[in-house]
């Protein structure tokens, strides 16, 4: 078994790929470049919305599992 | 799995047969009806650029899972646990999220139809040409495979179909329908194969979950189990198993089973057998420390020693234990195949995103996206769609080791569960489901083998034979030809790949030497306009050649199956090669990288319109 440190390491560092992944999309990339050539400017077409809502659940999972 | 599989095999209705012939049926006809759209290259190998963002992500998801995935899934998940999810968790959003952002748009701005012609544009052609022939001989070799597995696999060892024939009815049913609808077909029978894969996936976990009695029942019933050895035992054939049996539980452990395997010594096949025996240890031996568990291998060792001629012709070949089973994050030094080091690093940063960004079957969908918008939501909506896989394939497996704990091999987990869980009718869904998974496979690596090849190997022969590109209507008939001499091919090929065990591993260890050289050469070529053509073919040949030795030495690594880590070196070596040659050698033209490079498409909105042009 992983000791507690190791385990918190492992953890946050999980958590960390996914939870920097969807900062980048949100607010590194600009939303003109995400966006390009959406249907329409309303709230669900836009993808960063639809990339935090898919990674959600991962980081639920990653951390209680 | 002879048993389990003939137990399923008889309890076959002629419901779940016709369930079968109406599915095939259905496919052929489906696929067939796309090809009155055809007229162009254009239209036959990236659907006209028309496809829309949900059938993209549908047929990314069901292309990447194939029937053995739904049989190896489960079996990993019953022997090492649920950290088997983490491929289509961190192994696959992630990575999607980077292609959709990163990779995708460069590759549709650019009007391409392969990733090779991309690096190819980037690079030069010797990139290309090296790219894209490993990747074809890879492609065409995995559908040999895949129409094997098919025919043998599925069909014959459940159904008790010839596989021959099943072979030959693949090929005739996914020939037909890849060759006269190209990607248009193939993408809209995926859309419908993965509404019955996720049916038949869904029912397998509702009744496996519903039999055990909801999740935490399973936690429970999982971690209550003892932990089993696996001992290989070579003895004279005057020893019965029954004699290993009484000597195993004269010394206090608990048998499961012993049967024989096979002859042991090839030269004096009548002298020495191999016995398999599966024993339970104590309860208590699961928590303990690696150190015990060794002493009680040794234990086992000296007292079937005895029996059969000293203790080197006992081996301990594994140690099950359920301790971990529902833990995602294994330590970094685990005996188990997955540790956290490796998945973040090897697997979620460079093979998966090699996969995701370097795989033309997977990206040839989004090329043929109708916008850019389209493109992205469909890598992120096939992401989306990826995380439920576990559920269906891994989770069952999990319920398997409640339900059947003594199974000798994990992957009979989901023969197992569909002979004795699902009711006529829903079989027969289930075997539909294994066949779509299959059928969507085969299809897809059909296609996109024979884009690379019409359009990477083909055509820059030609062009380099004659000056001349591949015309539109020349492109349409040579991808044709090569669909349909590929699938012919595959399935003469098959029983032999099929059977060649050595030669699949050695086509799979090509493919990992290749997937972190080509993210590295990908990543520099997009995200660094320093990047050149020596940089990039320097960064290939010798990341690969890299590879290879840190592949072939032994002890390098302290995990038993490395390659999680290889894939990160390889990496790393390839990045930083490319980048001293690039530095090393003259910058490219700025007409030659003008909008195949990051920054420039993102600041300057001229490019943006000249590249948008060059898709419309």
């Amino acid at each position: 078994m992983m000791s507690e440190s190791a385990g918190l390491l492992a953890r946050v560092v999980t958590l960390g790929f996914f939870i920097g992944t969807m900062v980048w999309v949100f607010v590194g990339l600009r939303k003109e470049y995400v966006n390009l050539e959406a249907p329409s400017k309303r709230f669900y077409h836009d993808l960063r919305l639809w990339t935090v809502l898919s990674m959600l659940p991962h980081v639920i999972v990653y951390l209680f599992l | 799995m002879q048993d389990t599989v003939n137990e399923v095999a008889h309890g076959l209705a002629s419901i779940d047969i016709t369930i079968v012939i109406m599915y095939m049926f259905g496919v052929f006809v489906l696929g067939t009806f796309f090809a009155k759209y055809v007229k162009s290259a254009g239209d036959f190998f990236v659907a006209s650029r028309a496809l829309p963002f949900w059938a993209i992500g549908m047929s990314i998801v069901v292309s990447d899972i194939g029937a053995m995935d739904f049989v190896a899934v489960a079996g990993s998940a019953y022997t090492d646990g649920i950290a088997v999810a983490n491929f289509d968790w961190i192994g696959s959003m992630p990575a999607m999220v980077f292609a959709a952002f990163v990779f995708v748009p460069y590759f549709w701005r650019a009007g391409v139809y392969t990733i090779p012609e991309f690096l190819g544009r980037r690079y030069n052609t010797a990139v290309q040409v090296i790219h894209a022939a490993i990747w074809g001989v890879f492609l065409l070799t995995m559908l040999s495979l895949m129409l094997w597995v098919t025919g043998d696999q599925l069909s014959n060892t459940i159904l008790g179909w010839d596989p021959h024939r099943v072979v030959w009815l693949m090929v005739l049913i996914t020939g037909v329908y890849t060759c006269s609808g190209g990607l248009s077909a193939v993408v809209m029978v995926d859309v419908v194969q993965l509404i019955i894969m996720f049916v038949g996936g869904i029912a397998l976990l509702v009744l496996s979950m519903w039999e055990v009695g909801g999740p935490m029942e399973l936690q429970r019933k999982v971690h209550d189990l003892k932990p089993r050895m696996i001992v290989t035992i070579e003895a004279e054939p005057t020893i019965e198993e029954a004699a290993v049996e009484r000597t195993m539980e004269q010394a206090g452990f608990d048998v499961i089973k012993v049967e024989r395997v096979q002859a042991a010594n090839i030269e004096n096949p009548n002298k020495f057998f191999l016995r398999v025996a599966s024993i339970r240890l104590p309860q208590t031996d699961a928590d303990k420390p690696s150190r015990v568990r060794d002493n009680t291998r040794a234990y086992v060792a000296e007292k079937l020693g005895a029996l059969c001629g000293g203790a080197d012709n006992v081996e301990v070949n594994e140690v099950v234990t359920y301790e971990g089973h529902f833990k995602m994050l294994l330590p970094h030094d685990t005996d188990k195949p997955y540790p956290w080091t490796g998945i973040v690093f090897g697997l979620g940063i460079v093979l998966a995103i090699a996969y995701m960004s370097g795989n033309q079957a997977v990206v040839q969908r989004t090329l043929g996206a109708r916008s850019e918008w389209h493109a992205k939501g469909g890598m992120l909506f096939g992401g989306f769609l990826k995380s439920f896989i576990p559920l269906m394939v891994a989770v069952p497996g999990l319920c398997a080791l409640v339900l059947a704990p003594d199974l000798h091999d994990g992957e009979r987990a989901v023969p197992h569960m569909i002979a004795t869980l699902l009711p006529p009718g829903l079989r027969g869904l289930m075997f539909v489901a294994l066949f779509a998974a299959l059928m969507s496979s085969v299809d897809s690596t059909l296609n996109s083998s024979a884009t690379i090849w019409t359009n990477d190997l083909y055509g820059r022969l030609r062009q380099l034979l004659t000056g001349k590109p591949l015309s539109d209507r020349h492109a349409l008939i040579a991808g044709r030809i090569f669909t349909l001499s590929f699938i012919v091919l595959a399935g003469l090929l098959a029983p032999i790949i099929g059977r060649a065990e050595s030669l699949y591993v050695f086509i799979q260890t090509l493919l990992s030497l290749f997937q972190g050289p080509t993210l590295a050469i990908l990543v520099l070529g997009i995200m660094w306009r320093r990047a050149t053509r020596w940089g990039g073919l320097a960064g290939l040949v010798l990341g690969v050649a890299f590879t290879g030795i840190l592949n072939s030495v032994e002890g390098v690594f302290h995990s038993g199956d490395p390659f999680l880590f290889i894939a990160w070196w390889s990496f790393v070596f390839s990045m930083v090669v490319t980048i001293i040659v690039s530095l090393l050698t003259p910058p490219e033209p700025e007409e030659k990288i003008r909008g195949l490079v990051w920054g420039q498409v993102m600041k300057d909105g001229e490019i943006q319109r000249v590249l948008r042009e060059r898709v419309q």
